[in-house]
């Protein structure tokens, strides 16, 4: 099912929407860590904590969910197809697979975020030692979705077998059409 | 021998109104259509301009998807597909061992979150 001009337009404006803001909010949550790694400060590693769970709970999963579903329409709704571009299917994956990693991440920020909250002392060893994690994590997800941006602007060549057979039915489609004509009454005749 | 070739030239404005006008037919038809042409020129005359600065996010429409390999005469995976592949196969896997080496030998909870609950 193709989107009429006017519905594509603001399927591609939230998709996006959808897609920078949440290349914006992991450069974020990244400022977040570095600047946490960087501190000397108990209140500010504690702070800093609560800041990331709210953060990721609040601001990076649902536009992680609503990137991937407008993706979603974006390519159904269009002629691209989700399985016949490669660029397509890898933005797919990629997308699916970061959004995956987040969920199975986010108890972990939970966890710790609530330790900071919690913790009244100046000992913060452990929450400072799980930034590493958060610095590997934020990193390597920032990586993969600028990989999914150039994706979606280059569009790279290259068809899947599967769009490749769609192809030949469009064509094979189009000309039976087209070996039929009207003749001088207007009725359909088949030529050839 | 010894003679100029003529290279072929565009004509200009004034040219082509004065062809116009020696060329009309009874009915006027051609140098209307003529002078018509000569109106929309510099809408028409743009074939060799640049390409728009912007980004063409029309493209997005899919209406022109011919992105295949050598536009229909090969069938194969293009290489870029084959890094992008090994890249993410690798990405995977690196996740799922760090993942598993973090959790420890069945345990649940990661050994870094145990530190933290006992201190």
């Amino acid at each position: 099912m193709t989107m009429t001009p006017r519905l594509r337009k603001f399927a591609l404006t939230m998709h996006i929407t959808f897609s920078v803001g949440w290349i914006g909010a992991v450069v974020a949550y990244l400022a977040l860590v570095v600047a946490t790694m960087a501190t000397q400060d108990a209140q500010t590693v504690r702070a800093a904590w609560i800041a990331m769970g709210l953060i990721g709970w609040f601001i990076i999963v649902p536009l992680a969910l609503a990137s991937l579903l407008t993706g979603l329409v974006m390519s159904l709704g269009t002629k691209w197809g989700l399985f016949q571009h490669y660029w397509v299917l890898f933005s797919l994956v990629l997308t699916t697979f970061a959004t995956v990693v987040l969920l199975l991440h986010m108890p972990r920020v939970s966890f710790f975020a609530g330790v900071a909250a919690k913790t009244d002392g100046a000992d913060v060893g452990g929450l400072r030692g799980a930034l590493r994690g958060e610095l590997l994590h934020a990193g390597v997800g920032l990586l993969v979705l600028l990989v999914i941006e150039v994706l979606n602007l280059y569009k790279p060549r290259g068809m899947t077998p599967y769009g490749w057979r769609k192809r030949q039915e469009q064509r094979t489609g189009s000309q039976a059409l087209n070996a039929h004509k009207t003749d001088s009454d207007g009725r359909i005749v088949e030529v050839g | 021998m010894g003679s100029k070739e003529e290279t072929p030239r565009t004509i200009t404005l004034g040219e082509s109104r004065f062809v116009a006008s020696i060329l009309t037919l009874p009915d006027g038809s051609l140098a209307a259509n003529l002078l018509a042409k000569e109106r929309a020129g510099p809408e028409e005359n743009t074939h060799m301009a640049d390409p728009p600065p912007y980004l063409d996010f029309d493209s997005d429409t899919g209406e022109d998807t011919r992105v295949g390999p050598d536009r229909g005469s090969a069938t194969s995976t293009p290489r870029w597909v084959k890094v992008f592949g090994i890249i993410l196969i690798v990405l995977v896997l690196l996740f799922v061992i760090l993942h598993l080496t973090d959790r420890g030998h069945g345990g649940h909870t990661p050994p870094i979150e145990r530190r933290v609950q006992q201190s």
